[in-house]
């Protein structure tokens, strides 16, 4: 159980405001009464108080009231009992506080007689306000109990949250890489023989893509600069592998390069348009990328002209891409496919700009 | 009499290195090359080559829908060709001589030959290839 930390500014602040809220009380009931001294009675009152209340938060730092269930009601009655106790000790200090004040003389002995007939008098006038001022302790150390465990709960679930996208982010880099390395380096063995050059030119452009997926820093947004130039080199290979029958047009204004999107959340779409929208289709196809800027955002769409894309026939790509987004901006994006079988697929995402998680 | 094979990928590239390592093996012609399935098809029923080399995931008809659509009695015998190893299995049930998983090394090509060889000469004796031993070699490859 985490220990609900002082805040003895507070605690003694509001026991002084109480001390002078009693007193303007008092003031207005005896209008003749000395200031001072109706001042200085309240505030040792109120002291003394706040001292016993420290024993009433002691106890509820140790048996916190966690429920209103009925299996608390052990701790409910502990809590009613050590109120009703403190309450009354507290009035009678306060009334022996009193009498010293009165005589203004600690050296005499007490009046006891005094102190024997004014008491009952005393509880009647103040029992039931102490009592909820002790009530007022344990409540409000509750309050700010729950107060910070609903804190602590939120930044936990903020730090989960952040983690569970830095997983997803994983996922969207690695689930690219097999069977594309595997056959990228298959190509490269034929090239090595029949035209050295292009070897060469398929390696480095694999290393660029393989430095950006395994060494880039693990952010979570890039710019929309980057993530094309990551794209490109994705491209650049399957070119190579695909030659006549990739087609690639990309429409991305140089005004927009600067903003942020999520890193690595082109790349599965575009490898799904590939996946379907051409590797399936002997004479090749089109893949267009374009950027544009609306009022609610930057929208990026991926376009191809194959085979069309099946509803509910999402792979793990896209589903990562999804949780992706929804992880980032919480639903202030859209993202739709778009698509009808054998006319090609049209993926539009929608980006919010703003705030976190935005450009 | 040399043995024709035909040689089924969707990736220019990856014809383009069988076809390559192929030129060491005298006793082997390509007398065949397809870029999908459906071709694949049409160029098996059409001259029935002695050997395929086979390609799993290819546009409109995948190196499975190939076995499918010829009848695995009636398929040559199969090289599998591809960058995906969680298809061995399927393969060896359609009974794939052996499972070449890219990129391969040239020794590892010429060893699939031999088997391919093999089986060619004791087709009417032999049992079949050696499924255990192929599975075994597979996971020696990808640990």
């Amino acid at each position: 159980m985490e220990r609900v930390g002082p805040r003895w500014g507070w605690y003694w602040g509001i026991w002084t405001l109480m001390g002078l809220y009693m007193a303007t009380w008092d003031l207005v009931m005896y209008p003749s009464a000395s200031i001072p001294r109706v001042l200085v009675m309240n505030l040792l009152q109120n002291g003394t108080w706040g001292l016993l209340g420290l024993f009433l938060l002691w106890l509820a730092n140790h048996h916190p009231i966690e429920s209103f269930a009925w299996s608390q009601w052990r701790t409910w009655c502990l809590h009613l009992f050590a109120s009703v106790g403190v309450a009354a000790l507290g009035l009678f200090l306060a009334y022996l506080l009193s009498i010293l004040v009165d005589s203004g003389d600690w050296q005499k002995p007490l009046d006891m007689a005094r102190l024997v007939k004014g008491l009952p008098r005393f509880y009647r006038a103040y029992f039931h306000t102490n009592l909820l001022f002790m009530w007022a302790v344990v409540a409000a150390f509750h309050g700010l109990r729950i107060y910070r465990k609903y804190k602590a709960r939120e930044i936990e679930a903020a730090r989960l949250e952040t983690r569970f996208a830095e997983a997803q982010n994983l996922a969207l880099r690695m689930q690219l890489q097999p069977h594309f390395l595997f056959n990228t380096l298959n190509s490269i063995s034929a090239l090595v023989h029949t035209n050295p050059d292009g070897a060469d030119e398929m390696i480095s452009r694999l290393g660029d893509f393989l430095r950006t997926t395994l060494d880039a820093p693990q952010e979570q947004m890039v710019s929309l600069r980057r993530e094309l130039a990551f794209i490109q080199d994705y491209l650049a290979i399957e070119q190579i592998r695909f030659q006549e029958r990739l087609r690639v047009e990309v429409q991305f204004p140089a005004e927009l390069m600067d903003l942020r999107v999520p890193s690595f959340i082109l790349q599965p779409l575009v490898e799904n348009a590939l996946k379907h929208g051409l590797a399936n289709r002997p004479q090749g196809g089109t893949l267009r990328l374009r950027a544009r800027k609306e009022p609610g955002g930057l929208v990026l769409e991926i376009q191809d002209d194959g085979e069309g894309f099946v509803p509910g026939r999402e792979g793990v790509g896209l589903a990562n891409v999804r949780s992706q987004l929804g992880l980032l901006y919480k639903g202030r994006q859209q993202f739709d496919i778009l698509g009808s079988l054998g006319h090609g697929t049209l993926v539009v995402l929608r980006l919010p700009l703003d705030g976190e998680g935005g450009a | 009499m040399n043995l024709r094979a035909l040689v089924v990928d969707d990736e220019m590239l990856a014809r383009q290195r069988i076809r390559h390592l192929l030129r060491r093996a005298t006793d082997i012609d390509v007398a065949g090359e397809c870029a999908n399935g459906l071709e694949a098809v049409k160029a098996i029923e059409d001259f029935s080559p002695d050997l395929v080399f086979l390609d799993v995931q290819m546009p409109e008809l995948d190196g499975f829908g190939v076995v499918e659509a010829v009848g695995a009695d009636r398929m040559p015998p199969t090289l599998f060709v591809t960058a995906y190893d969680q298809h061995a299995l399927r393969a060896f049930e359609v009974h794939a001589l052996d499972y070449l998983l890219k990129p391969f090394s040239p020794e590892r090509f010429h060893q699939a030959l031999d088997r391919a060889r093999r089986w060619c000469l004791h087709q009417s004796t032999d049992k079949g290839p050696d499924l255990e031993g192929l599975l075994a070699g597979l996971r020696k490859e990808r640990p």
